[in-house]
């Protein structure tokens, strides 16, 4: 039981993580309808841009975090403006848009690889001490703890923006009707901008966290792995709802680590899309996920 | 005006002895090295050692060899490049080299179709040598080295219940999970439980903290150097105290560099230590301390020893570079046979006939302070 419980505890930490990227990539596609497939690269990014922060400046956790939210939020704003502004002048599909992202991420990782190289990094040790907490039998690390309070920080700020400030009420009112947001005076670029802001600004925190828990692992590479279950993560959930990206992203990870202790490793990329099998099949619209009204 | 011959003039004094030197008596050996990218970690030490010992050598006579070095980068295109320039453009009468296994399994046979010798200092991996009648090796391969840190563990450890886990997507890491295991058997050391992953993983938590609820006395690893400092990492992370165990994907000095404190206590089974008893170490040891201000490691103890190696079976061939290149690469291959019982920084080392290296003495390591130290046994 005690096994079960640590388990759980790993698992929720690694979730969260999941469940931080995959609200960035759930929000794009609520607002925009498009996959941005940009979205690992700015985890990637993210996570450099601490490396950095950390190790090259030695500047402290709280001054990174702060900085690198801000640092991939403007990457985000530069990443719309270049790849998915000119496609919206000329109303182009969401392939096409699907297509630039992917464009973007290339050269985003290119990038990444020619200014911090292709070996993969750590943060210096000590970043978050070494601390453990027993309760119970359990073990949680100082680590575990920082993480999942970063996520909730983060995830209630992201829910306290959106129902109760302007700007929140005007990305739903897009995400609900782009049209009708327009005809209302939503000034609808501003805000899909400010939507890239924030979706980047969490991608790239979460690089941060994944850099985090698992050092030495910091490469523009990095992203690739989180692209997938991300994308498992939200198409679980119900495409476009936080709350089911969230959920998603949790299912995921504690599914993963469940798999390892009573199957075998060899299984474990097994679950997510596994579970994605199963949802499409039995839930086609995820397991939040509503029947859009405004298809006709 | 006289500023102005200068310059001219030590040039002139400089070259024209190599230049004599090349046109009369010297042999031709070429270094495949991979000196740039993520390989330079391995690469870098091995062509300092290379080329300390042929300097040492050449200083000392009566042979005389030219070194020539050329970078293979880590993958097996370069390797392939560098040896078919060695074999064609430079005509070398043997080669040094290349670092990693999988580049010796592409490059190699082009050697062994040309009669070139080759002689590896840090392919570890089954069937170097079996790649043909001209392929050597000085670094001794995980099959023995693995038995031996089994042996040493045990008896520092006292060890009789284990964990082991072991990457199941690579050829190499399986080949070690297989020795450890078979090993483990022989010592009567239980298995608790056995732990798979995957070579590119990030995340170990879940496979850590199956092996920590059995309560094993240390975690037995087989991993390349890239998940074996996550594991060490991760490991410490989740409060793991007891001792990892490591195949000979942890035999690098920069997994300490990268895991710090987490690598505390790593034991690795390895062909060197700064401390073997042999004259020729202290020389090298010394020697190289001087010339690169820096620690020297096993892959450069290897690479001098290969050099040294090679030095040695042209001076018993009598080869002095004025014979056709050909006849010149078959006396090599002849007098490299003959090897045994030689003084290197390695210890004893000779030639087997299946032209694999006999060590007499192979090391167990642990990490002490931030450095592999000789495991004491009590």
């Amino acid at each position: 039981m005690t096994v079960f419980l640590q388990q759980l505890v790993n698992g929720i930490s690694l979730g969260s993580v999941y469940a931080l990227f995959a609200v960035g990539f759930t929000l794009v596609f609520g607002v925009l309808e498009i996959i941005n497939l940009a979205h690992p690269a700015v985890l990637a990014v993210g996570a450099l841009v601490a490396y950095t922060l950390l190790s090259t400046l030695g500047v402290g956790l709280p001054l990174a975090v702060a900085s690198t939210l801000l640092a991939t939020g403007l990457l985000g704003l530069v990443l719309d403006a270049a790849a998915f502004r000119p496609l919206r002048a000329r109303r182009a599909g969401p392939l096409a848009s699907l297509i630039t992202s992917i464009g973007a991420a290339l050269i985003l990782v290119s990038l990444a690889q020619r200014v911090w190289g292709a070996e993969p990094l750590g943060y210096p040790p000590g970043t978050i001490p070494l601390r453990f907490f027993s309760v119970g039998g359990l073990t949680i690390s100082l680590l575990q703890i920082v993480i999942l309070g970063t996520v909730i920080v983060l995830v209630v700020a992201l829910r306290l923006l959106m129902t109760r400030t302007r700007v929140g009420i005007a990305i739903r009112a897009v995400a609900e009707n782009p049209a009708t947001a327009s005809l209302l005076g939503v000034p609808f670029n501003r805000v899909v901008a400010f939507t890239f802001f924030l979706t980047s600004a969490l991608g790239g925190v979460a690089g941060l966290l994944v850099g985090m828990l698992f050092q030495g692992s910091v490469s523009p590479f990095m992203g690739d792995t989180y692209g997938l279950k991300g994308l498992a993560a939200i198409i679980l959930g119900g495409m476009g709802d936080i709350t089911g990206a969230m959920l998603g992203g949790l299912a995921i990870g504690v599914g993963e680590v469940m798999i390892v202790q009573y199957l075998s490793s060899s299984y474990r990329d097994a679950v997510a899309f596994g579970l994605l099998f199963l949802v499409l099949v039995i839930r086609p619209t995820g397991l939040l996920g509503r029947q859009r009204s405004r298809e006709a | 005006m006289l500023k102005r011959l200068l310059i001219p003039m030590l040039l002139i004094t400089l070259v024209a002895p190599a230049a004599w030197g090349a046109a009369g008596a010297t042999v031709k050996v070429g270094l495949a090295v991979g000196i740039t990218g993520d390989i330079a970690v391995y690469g870098t030490p091995i062509r300092n050692g290379m080329e300390l010992a042929f300097k040492r050598i050449n200083d000392k006579g009566p042979v005389h060899i030219d070194p020539i070095l050329e970078d293979t980068g880590g993958g097996r295109d370069g390797a392939i490049n560098v040896f078919q320039k060695f074999i064609q453009r430079d005509r070398v009468a043997a080669i040094l080299g290349p670092v990693l296994s999988s580049q010796a399994f592409a490059s190699d046979p082009l050697a062994v179709k040309a009669g070139v010798p080759v002689v590896g200092v840090s392919n570890t991996a089954n069937g170097i040598p079996q790649i043909g009648p001209t392929v050597f090796r000085v670094s001794a391969p995980e099959a023995v080295q693995i038995p031996k840190s089994v042996a040493v563990a045990k008896k520092a450890l006292h060890l009789t219940r284990v964990v082991v886990m072991y990457d199941n997507a690579d050829d190499f890491t399986i080949s070690g999970y297989k020795t450890f295991a078979d090993e483990l058997k022989k010592n009567e050391i239980q298995i608790a439980d056995t732990i798979t992953f995957a070579r590119g993983d990030s995340d170990f938590s879940a496979q850590l903290t199956r092996a920590r609820a059995v309560n094993p006395q240390a975690i037995v690893v087989s991993a390349l150097a890239r998940e074996g400092t996550l594991l060490l990492i991760q490991g410490r992370n989740l409060g793991i105290t007891v001792p990892f165990v490591g195949g000979n994907g942890f035999n690098d000095t920069n997994i300490i560099k990268r895991a710090g404190a987490a690598a505390e206590g790593l034991i690795v089974g390895t062909a060197w230590v700064p401390s073997v008893p042999s004259a020729a170490n202290l020389a090298f040891y010394d020697a190289y301390r001087q010339a690169y201000k820096q620690e020297p490691n096993q892959f450069a103890a290897q690479a001098y020893a290969g050099a040294q190696v090679v030095a040695e079976a042209i001076r018993r061939a009598g080869v002095t570079g004025t014979e056709p290149i050909q006849v010149q690469r078959e006396k090599i291959v002849a007098a490299l046979y003959t090897i045994k019982n030689f003084d290197t920084p390695l210890g004893k080392i000779g030639i087997t006939k299946e032209r694999d290296v006999d060590q007499q003495r192979t090391y167990v390591a642990v990490v002490r302070n931030g450095r592999f130290v000789e495991l004491e046994t009590p």
